[in-house]
């Protein structure tokens, strides 16, 4: 394949399609007077398997439909690093949100947060996450009345 | 057909009085509050670099709840003219765009900061925004009504064939790959079909869970993947903030010679830029482009061009102002986006239960007329805006992306939570923040993803109601005169691009 890269996002979509077409089948597709609910996804899934494999297929044949992508910079493992942190960081984030409310949660993670995005010490980050969580407890729950979760372990 | 004929300012009366109703709504004090914001935040977002106008209007859709659908839209909209005007203080000051359609007033913009006429540069940046810009509202005031007029005889076969077309034209444009531009807009029409069906009313992909009955909520998506996917993709980038050339406040008068200079590329400018703006794709990056292309053609001094060219800066600044007008035409009349940023003002109006296209005007006169009346607002607001404060602005770029991101990340978490006060709203933004930042990677753009699920409903339901209507006789989709010329365009669409490319790789191998 002369995209290697790109080969397993194809690969995954047209996979992604084919079981999205076969979990279509279970509904039906009705008449052509009364098209049923399975109709649509039924195409859907035709032409996402057909897109994704045609994609497949010129990557394979090296003629891809547009220029090639821009290539590999030298430090791909530093360029994923950061935005996987935040990920992680989100998961627990908003895993957190529930049980230990906005507040402590939301403090929690902008600290890590601006830490590894490269906010040097302790102070910044804690002035920063303090500051925000006040500002968004005034903004969101005192002004415009959104409802943020309180915390269970709060017994709330 | 008569009865809607009949809606307020949609037929008969004149344009004058619609955008008099308008007027009179866009002042009304939560609207105007709302214009403030959308300019304020749309300057903003143009001024610091990663951060788009498309990302902002995700980001700022929940809000629209708090000003309904008429305030939440022309807050939306101020947003992206906004950034428009915002994105020329960096080109200027930094030499790096703060937003993709000022990439070209980087080349004689910096190059006149460096040689100390920064002022001069951004004071024709702002006035050519806002002559251009309000060039643009013109157009959109005399076109987009006619036009919804004439959409008026629009059943559902051509419904469908609008959707399609929409669908087919962005994704032709919007992105390198064809292929991949429809694989995306497809993925948005099948996220379209997860949740109750609109018509049996039966659970359609739902696996037994009750959170994704309701299917999944454009917000949490259209966050993930604009919102979400666009900090982390910042985060793989420079986390630095930029240095900048000072401006002063007496600095920002242009000489005669330069006002001299700037005007006529500011009117034609303003003309390129509409014209542009009716075509689909990134019509604010292509109008400033060919505006650029355009005035050094026109130029008496074309060897001045990129070594500090005031018409340089003029023309690009004034088309890509006048193309977010041009935009809004098809949006408001057809209920087509052209481009990725109306993609998110046609969800945001969805979303308040709002069904664009040719109805709009009958329907929701206050809000066909209260955006583009705003725009006469919001142009006055942004010059104020963008002339004295030009350097207050500037300097947001020194605040460090480390310390903005998190910021930013949290309000995607509020907003997101904010839907439906759920957590499950949450989970969706970060799924599909994820896959949107792998979809960067990998050059998939999310703008079809978005568009796909945003006309997926539609696009499901226009072709069931044609059937039953059809009687099962699906020759009857293309026998109907307007469904002919909607399926033309359609093919056009898929097969134009492809031939262009074509003899332009066959033009470039011949030379």
């Amino acid at each position: 394949m002369r995209n290697r890269a790109e080969a397993v996002p194809t690969l995954l979509a047209a996979i992604f399609g084919l079981g999205y077409f076969l979990a279509a089948t279970q509904y039906s597709i009705g008449k052509l007077d009364s098209p049923g609910p399975g109709l649509m996804p039924r195409l859907l899934g035709i032409v996402f398997v057909f897109l994704s494999a045609s994609l497949l297929i010129t990557n394979w044949l090296g003629r891809r439909s547009g220029p090639p992508p821009s290539p590999a910079h030298e430090d791909q493992s530093r360029k994923l690093r950061t935005p996987l942190q935040v990920v992680v960081i989100l998961i627990f984030y908003v895993g957190a949100l529930q049980p230990f409310g906005f507040a402590l949660s939301t403090f929690l993670a902008l600290f890590f947060t601006a830490r590894f995005m490269g906010l040097e010490g302790w102070k910044k980050p804690i002035i920063l996450s303090f500051g925000t969580v006040a500002l968004a407890y005034l903004l969101f729950v005192l002004i415009l009345d959104v409802p943020l979760p309180v915390g269970a372990i709060w017994g709330r | 057909m008569s009865l809607c004929r009949l809606g307020p300012f949609g037929g008969d009366e004149g344009m004058l009085d619609g955008l008099w109703f308008g007027l009179q709504g866009a002042l009304d004090l939560r609207n105007l509050f709302a214009v403030v914001i959308g300019c304020f935040v749309g300057t903003v977002v143009g001024v610091l670099p990663g951060i788009g106008p498309t990302g902002t209007m995700a980001l700022l859709l929940p809000l629209t709840f708090a000003l309904g659908p008429t305030g939440g839209m022309i807050m939306l909209a101020g947003i992206w003219y906004g950034a428009q005007y915002g994105g020329s203080t960096t080109s200027i000051l930094v030499n790096v765009p703060g937003e993709a359609a000022s990439v070209v007033t980087c080349l004689d913009g910096h190059q006149m900061a460096r040689k100390g006429r920064a002022g001069a540069a951004l004071a024709i940046a702002a006035i050519g925004s806002f002559v251009a810009g309000t060039i643009g509202v013109l157009g959109l005031t005399l076109f987009a009504p006619p036009l919804a007029n004439a959409a008026l005889n629009f059943g559902p076969p051509e419904f469908f064939w609008i959707g399609l077309l929409g669908l087919l034209l962005l994704s032709n444009l919007s992105g390198r790959s064809t292929t991949k531009a429809l694989l995306m807009a497809t993925l948005g029409v099948m996220l379209a079909t997860v949740g109750m069906d609109p018509i049996s009313g039966r659970p359609r992909f739902s696996m037994g869970s009750s959170s994704l009955f309701g299917g999944f909520e454009f917000v949490p998506v259209t966050m993930g993947l604009f919102g979400v996917a666009e900090i982390l993709s910042s985060c793989a980038e420079r986390l630095k903030s930029w240095e900048i050339f000072k401006v002063r406040f007496r600095d920002l008068y242009p000489n005669r010679e330069d006002l001299r200079r700037s005007l006529v590329p500011i009117f034609r400018g303003g003309v390129v830029g509409f014209l542009v703006g009716l075509i689909p794709g990134p019509a604010a990056v292509m109008s400033s482009f060919v505006s650029y292309a355009v005035e050094r053609k026109f130029s008496r001094h074309p060897e001045e061009f990129g070594h500090g060219a005031i018409e340089g800066v003029a023309g690009p600044e004034a088309a890509n102002n006048a193309a977010t007008a041009g935009g809004l035409v098809p949006l408001l009349a057809l209920g087509l986006p052209f481009a990725p940023p109306t993609a998110v003002l046609l969800g945001g109006l969805m979303i308040h239960g709002v069904v664009p296209g040719p109805l709009l005007m009958q329907q929701h006169p206050d809000l066909f007329w209260g955006v583009i009346a705003s725009i006469y607002i919001g142009n006055v607001i942004l010059l104020i805006l963008n002339l004295p404060l030009v350097g207050v602005f500037a300097s947001i770029t020194r605040v460090r992306p480390a310390i903005v991101l998190p910021i930013v990340l949290v309000l995607c978490v509020i907003g997101a939570y904010a839907v439906s006060n759920s957590v499950y709203d949450v989970w969706v933004m970060l799924a599909f923040g994820v896959l949107g930042f792998f979809m960067r990677r990998f050059e998939f753009e999310p703008a079809p993803v978005v568009l796909g699920l945003v006309l997926g409903r539609m696009l499901e339901n226009s072709l069931r109601q044609s059937m039953v209507i059809l009687e099962g006789n699906i020759w009857g989709f293309w026998s109907r005169p307007i469904s002919m010329v909607l399926i033309i365009f359609a093919v056009l669409a898929l097969v134009l691009p492809p031939i262009i490319r074509l003899s332009v790789f066959a033009r470039q191998k011949k030379t």
